[in-house]
């Protein structure tokens, strides 16, 4: 579950200061579709990094599958990132110059254990995407939506209960925005909790919850 | 160990994917080390050298020379004794009555001139008068022929034996034996060949080879001066050298009357001498190449900042993932230690080339040994982490977030 408890993100610029998130309280619950729907500037990025860890309120509380983000220092953060959350961004950030295959089994470079059947589960996720055909090809040598299914098979591959995508499709056609949309939605029916945030009213409208941000506050 | 086995592939993948400015980069290193190790190989192959001549010569060899040096620290400077000595045939003589155990006395005084056969003038050679018993201080031997004996020095004798590279010039491949030549306008007869060492002596300096020898009798005779500017002796055991060598000064300073104009010093010392200077000129050239390594560390550095601004954002997305600040510093030291690490191993084997090409084809010892690869490459990987930390550090320290949505 993720319960988020009065959280603000405050920006200071000498004497003037700005805030991203103005004291947001909300809870999802596991396995839940949600989407977070807001115009840009609204803060919904803002409060994913929150939500995984990737940044820190400057007040108010984040308590994940039972643990206190605020109470993590930056060392168990990093891990927390590295198990309980898998980000997919808008502009697919996979690192250049990098197979697809080593892309998928990053997260593994910095697991404490080693999985047993390593192998097999990266091959099997990327099975799953539809990619298998091209585990050696480097990110400049692949589509967008193909990038971004890499994206989607490497926050998975430690398992993690919560998908945070920031714009999964935002960088994608149609028709490869339905298939990504079709990807997460399945990983939902399979249990995972999926959060996505957007600014396209339609796309909100396949999840199950609409989150509305305005200037940094739930409306 | 999963984590250090990814960075060195990083590494090697960013190092491959930048070839010219990573090589750039590593040329100061490759500098830098290759310096080191021949300045390395250099040294101890000086160094052997040393150690082969004192066991050559024994350790048991000691020299008076004119003159007050300071062998302790002062420096020891061979060719500065060559002024007017105050040495004489009495000292000789007392060492010789009061010390009878001792072996191989001898004296030797520097004979000024030119040697000619008919036109041919061998300028360079150094001539030198000496007494029966010199060649054992030299560490050479009569290669044909024979040396002069007591009667020849009782009788000035104008007997001459001849460095090997002397004879060549004068004679080329004719026997030279019993033919005469000519110093400062007597006539010489030739009566034997110095064996051909290639080496030269701390105590004489120039290369044996380069010899003209007549008896010192002679020699005092044709300068008219009764100059002595060696004498040299073997102490009876290689632990009494010391014991000696003060023995022999006292008996030098009661015939002085106590004025201490002269020196007598043990072959050790001489070569201890040497080897100082041999160590202030590596500290110095180390010095050199220190810096060398400095500029190619700074190369490294320079290089690792550019990488890491430009990779600012993988930075951002290894941080998303699960990548803490130990991490990232890692990947990014490791990085810049085997950059400098492959310029330590191209500098040593260089430098290992160097010496191999430098010791067939000249008479200069370069020792590549082991060690000096293990030295050369430890400083190369030393330069990798001091100079590493810094840029590393830094990119650990990154904001994962700003880092992602960097361009
Ligand atoms: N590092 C920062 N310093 C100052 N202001 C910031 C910083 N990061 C974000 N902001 C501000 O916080 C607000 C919310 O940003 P956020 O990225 O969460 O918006 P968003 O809703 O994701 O917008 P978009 O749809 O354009 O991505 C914006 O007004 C932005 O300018
Ligand atoms: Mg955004």
């Amino acid at each position: 579950m993720i319960d988020i408890v009065r959280v603000s993100k405050e920006y200071r610029f000498g004497r003037e200061s700005f805030f991203a998130l103005a004291n947001i309280s909300v809870k999802i619950e596991d396995g839940e579709y949600v989407a977070i729907l807001g115009p840009s500037g609204s803060g919904k990025s803002t409060l994913m990094h929150l939500i995984g860890g990737l940044d820190r309120p400057t007040d108010g509380d984040l308590i994940v599958d039972n643990e206190n983000l605020s109470e993590l220092n930056d060392g168990e953060l990093a891990e927390f990132r590295n198990k309980k959350v898998g980000f997919i961004f808008q502009s697919f950030n996979l690192i250049p110059n990098t197979s697809l295959y080593d892309n998928v089994s990053l997260p593994l470079v910095y697991s404490k254990h080693k999985l047993p059947d390593e192998k097999e589960k990266i091959r099997g996720l990327i099975d799953s995407v539809g990619l298998s055909h091209k585990t050696r090809n480097k990110p400049s040598q692949l589509s967008g939506g193909e990038q971004q299914r890499v994206a989607i098979a490497r926050s998975l591959i430690n398992d993690p209960q919560i998908i945070l995508a920031d714009e999964p499709t935002g960088n994608l056609d149609s028709k490869n925005g339905t298939e990504v949309m079709r990807i997460l939605e399945n990983l939902n029916k399979k249990g995972k909790t999926v959060i996505i945030v957007t600014h396209d009213q339609e796309l909100a409208k396949e999840t199950d919850r609409i989150i509305k941000l305005r200037d940094g506050k739930i409306i | 160990m999963k984590l250090l086995i990814s960075s060195v592939v990083i590494a090697l993948k960013s190092i491959a994917g930048n070839k010219l400015r990573n090589s750039l980069t590593v040329l100061g290193i490759v500098l830098g080390v290759f310096t080191i190790s021949t300045l390395l190989s250099l040294a101890f192959g000086v160094r052997e050298e040393v150690t082969k001549q004192i066991e050559d010569l024994g350790s048991n060899l000691i020299a008076v020379v004119p003159g007050k040096l300071n062998a302790s620290g002062g420096g020891f400077n061979p060719s500065a004794s060559l002024g007017a000595s105050t040495l004489t045939e009495k000292d000789f003589d007392s060492i010789e009555q009061q010390l009878p155990e001792i072996k191989n006395l001898s004296m030797a005084m520097l004979v000024s001139g030119t040697v000619k056969v008919s036109d041919k003038v061998s300028s360079s050679s150094l001539i030198f008068a000496a007494s029966e018993k010199i060649l054992p201080n030299l560490n050479t031997s009569i290669e044909s022929g024979r040396f002069f004996d007591n009667v020849e020095i009782e009788e000035n004798s104008k007997v001459v034996v001849l460095g090997s590279k002397v004879k060549e010039m004068l004679f080329v491949s004719d026997n030279a034996l019993g033919k005469e030549l000519e110093i400062r306008g007597h006539k010489f007869q030739v009566i034997g060949i110095l064996k051909s060492k290639e080496t030269s002596s701390t105590l004489f300096g120039p290369n044996l080879d380069d010899l003209v020898i007549m008896p010192i009798t002679t020699g005092w005779k044709i300068t008219d001066t009764k100059q002595i500017f060696r004498m040299m002796m073997h102490s009876p055991t290689t632990e009494q050298a010391d014991e000696y060598k003060s023995k022999v000064k006292d008996i030098i300073l009661t015939n002085h009357g106590g004025e201490e104009d002269f020196s007598v010093v043990t072959q050790e010392e001489i070569l201890g001498v040497v080897g100082d200077i041999l160590d202030i000129l590596t500290a110095m050239i180390g010095a050199i190449a220190t810096l060398s390594l400095v500029i190619g560390g700074l190369g490294v550095m320079n290089i690792m900042l550019v990488s890491i601004s430009e990779r600012t954002r993988e930075i951002g997305i290894r941080k998303a993932v699960g990548a803490n600040n130990a991490h990232i510093m890692v990947q990014f030291l490791v990085e810049a230690i085997v950059l400098s690490f492959i310029g330590g191993l191209i500098g040593s084997s260089l430098s290992g080339i160097v010496a191999v090409v430098v010791s067939t084809l000249s008479p200069i010892k370069l020792v590549f040994s082991p060690f000096v690869v293990l030295v050369s490459i430890g400083f190369s990987v030393l330069v990798g982490v001091i100079f590493g930390v810094a840029p590393a550090l830094s990119a650990a320290r990154k904001d994962p977030i700003k880092a992602i949505r960097s361009e």
